[in-house]
């Protein structure tokens, strides 16, 4: 079989010429794994030369002006003397201008470059934002820039899915080195800061162990995560504690349980129990009840005390289930009508508010286990209360609010 | 060798074009005009830009010299106000993103944050962000309205007691606590009593002395929030209940809270026997409950403090004027009924 072979061309007209034309060549499978192969040399050996490490001859190239294509001298704008539209901000500043290392890569920072502020902008989310971060292990006035930045970024996508927590690996580095920066650098309820970012960094503690040590007097939350890292002895602890507990509130139920641990276990005073600073405590702020809200520490506490506690929370918007549990189920009937007024009254308060949480979980105190009144349905439960009230009574062989006359 | 010719040639364009593919995925992540990943509206690119502050000047920011007068880091700090934060926050919000400065000028140069603070540049929220992560320890000794902060702010008297001691800073909150009284006496501007701080002072008064309290908080000397009133009752020295709902009413009075938002005093007076609450409760019920963030609910202080009728049944009968408010069960709560029904 002969083969007619084409005059050489550069370009084939169709898809099926090259087939053909590829089909028919005398040596076409060597020349396929040949033209493959080199391909593949070509493909990877260009990749393999892009990741050298071509950053000290970049370097030597911006530091002496050259512009080339494609190279972008990141470091250009912090390194130039500032322009005079920051002028003013560093009018003050006696310094030594050191050789600072860039605290922001792969944007433009060319002076005619749009500001820092309009490229941010327009990335697409704050996760792609924070990679053009990159903490330059540099001195606390390169921390302070850094965590600014971070701050001012976060602030224009307040609100946006992942906020704050992808900032968290951002800091880790900074919080290593210079950990009471980070700690100031956010407002404390900003963000959920604490949540994402401060607070588990706390708890992982830090080499600067005295500098923390300071930081947990500031607020209960700070204490918790301290001791919780073993950075903190006994002594400064329950003394730290009891000076929260008189001056400053609880803002969280996590909290409220710590110091109310630390105050109940110290609570001792020469063989007397002395529980006032213990009622101080848990009778303020919106989680305050929760101090005393585990089921072994109001077996131990008065009623009254108790019942400060949660009155509080209810009307702070924030009642104890635990709480109004257990007082329903000790007899004690203001529990057991705001049982029923936050159930069953169908105010729209009640359901805007973080009752609602409660309200799904007081479902089975009032139809099953504590109120046993002859009535329909739960709908009828503040109508029967109200005509009924004189003759209900908490039955204490039944465990149950029940409808019967008191004994005279 | 026409073949050979063309075999070379198309193993040469291989290379060529592996090569130049290779290469092109290097170029996008580090362009400048590389697309964003997402596609974003226009609008959302300018509120970022709005809420955004301007990054250069904060890249620019540096510090005085440590041995540097107090003026030049004064002046600093003052310089921080001038910065473009952006729409959403600026400088004297919780939120600014200047709070690591002012902690690098607490370390550096507390000094020259007194003087702020002195003149009136450096609001409570900065100031208590400071003593929160433990900066300006000695704060008494620099400021000069130290008795109005020992009063109004607990964060400073917490650092003062840990460093200075408890028991003497009791008697320093206490010492400002009656001087206050004796001077602002008939003075327009009342200083701030933070009912914490005052139980914080009462513990380290003599008997003598906590008799006095009464009456000067009675005298309206001071400015407090009536919705704290009620934790006076946590100390022996008001033990009268009588006494802390006169001292919510007298406080409540001039508060403009037409929306009766921060109105939980009211719950707190009717616990402590106060049928004007009640009422006040009662006519509030139905319009309180609308509101969507409020530190006052009125349903929830009339399930605490009465008995009888509750939910529904109060509230339709309060509707057409058909409601009793009798005085207390045995219990202390108010009994509510509706008139005319067998009792």
């Amino acid at each position: 079989m002969s083969v007619k072979l084409k005059k050489p061309t550069l370009f084939y007209s169709t898809t099926a010429e090259v087939e053909q034309d590829v089909l028919n060549h005398p040596y076409k499978a060597e020349f396929l794994i040949s033209s493959l192969f080199i391909f593949i040399v070509g493909f990877f050996g260009s990749q393999k030369l892009g990741q050298l490490d071509l950053a000290p001859m970049t370097q030597s190239v911006c530091e002496r002006g050259i512009s080339l294509p494609l190279l972008q001298c990141e470091t250009q704008t912090l390194l130039q003397a500032p322009d005079s539209a920051n002028a003013k901000y560093t009018k003050n500043s006696v310094n030594k201008r050191s050789q600072r290392k860039s605290l922001i890569v792969g944007m433009d920072q060319s002076k005619d470059a749009p500001s820092l502020r309009a490229q941010f902008s327009s990335l697409p989310d704050l996760q792609t934002l924070l990679e053009k971060l990159k903490w330059n292990n540099g001195d606390e006035q390169d921390a302070a820039r850094f965590l600014s930045v971070i701050t001012a970024l976060e602030n224009g996508r307040m609100n946006e899915p992942g906020m704050p927590s992808t900032a968290s690996s951002t800091l880790d580095a900074v919080w290593n080195k210079y950990p009471d920066l980070v700690a100031t650098s956010h407002c404390l309820n900003c963000s959920r800061f604490y949540q994402h970012i401060l607070g588990p960094f706390f708890k992982a503690g830090s080499k600067n162990k005295e500098r923390l040590k300071q930081i947990a007097l500031g607020h209960p939350r700070f204490l918790q995560a301290n001791y919780q890292s073993g950075q903190l002895e006994v002594d400064d602890l329950t003394q730290i504690a009891r000076l929260q507990a008189e001056l400053l509130t609880s803002e969280d139920a996590d909290t409220a349980r710590f110091i109310g641990d630390i105050l109940l276990k110290n609570a001792s005073n020469g063989g007397k129990k002395d529980l006032s600073l213990l009622h101080h405590w848990s009778s303020k702020g919106w989680n305050g009840s929760y101090a005393v809200s585990d089921y072994h520490k109001m077996l131990q506490l008065p009623q009254k005390l108790l019942a400060d506690a949660w009155q509080r929370g209810v009307l702070a918007g924030a009642d104890n289930a635990e709480l109004t549990r257990y007082l329903v189920s000790t007899g004690y009937r203001p529990a057991l009508r705001w049982l029923l007024w936050s159930h069953a009254s169908d105010l729209s308060y009640f359901k805007n508010r973080s009752y609602q949480d409660q309200i799904d979980r007081y479902n089975d105190l009032i139809l099953n286990l504590y109120i046993d009144f002859p009535i329909e349905s739960k709908d009828d439960l503040t109508g029967f209360y109200s005509k009924n009230w004189k003759n209900i009574n908490w039955d204490s062989s039944s465990k149950k609010w029940v409808l019967k006359k008191k004994a005279l | 060798m026409c073949i050979l010719k063309n075999q070379s040639f198309q193993l040469f364009a291989s290379l060529l074009v592996g090569s130049i593919l290779g290469a092109w995925q290097l170029i996008p992540s580090a362009s400048l005009s590389s697309p964003p990943k997402q596609k974003m509206e226009k609008r959302d690119i300018e509120r970022h830009y709005r809420n955004t502050a301007e990054l250069e000047p904060i890249l620019s920011l540096t510090l005085p010299y440590k041995n540097d007068s107090v003026d030049a880091w004064y002046r600093f700090a003052l310089s921080l106000d001038d910065l473009e934060l952006g729409q959403r926050y600026d400088n004297s919000a919780d939120a600014t993103p200047l709070l690591s400065w002012y902690t690098l000028i607490a370390k550096y140069k507390p000094q020259a944050l007194y003087k702020l603070y002195n003149q009136g540049k450096l609001n409570e929220m900065k100031f208590n962000h400071l003593l929160r992560f433990g900066y300006l320890k000695y704060w008494d000794e620099s400021i000069v309205n130290t008795d109005e902060v020992l009063l109004s702010n607990s964060q400073a008297v917490l650092t003062m007691a840990y460093h200075k001691g408890v028991n003497k800073t009791r008697v320093r909150v206490k010492q400002a606590f009656f001087k206050l009284a004796e001077t602002q006496l008939g003075r327009t501007k009342k200083p701030d009593l933070n009912v914490e701080n005052l139980l914080f002072a009462i513990k380290g008064m003599s008997n003598e002395e906590k008799t006095k309290v009464p009456e000067l908080l009675k005298s309206g000397v001071f400015s407090i929030d009536p919705q704290y009133l009620y934790r006076l009752k946590l100390d022996e020295t008001f033990n009268d209940n009588q006494l802390i709902v006169a001292l919510i009413k007298q406080y409540s009075e001039k508060i403009r809270d037409k929306e009766k938002v921060f109105a939980s005093y009211m719950a707190d007076g009717a616990l402590l026997g106060s049928k004007q609450y009640i009422q006040s409760m009662i006519d509030n019920v139905e319009f309180n409950a609308d509101q969507r963030r409020a530190d006052y609910c009125a349903a929830c202080g009339l399930a605490l403090s009465t008995e009888g009728l509750i939910g529904f049944p109060l509230i339709n009968a309060s509707k057409v004027s058909k409601l009793s408010l009798e005085n207390t069960d045995s219990k202390g709560a108010f009994i509510l009924s509706r008139k005319g029904a067998a009792q």
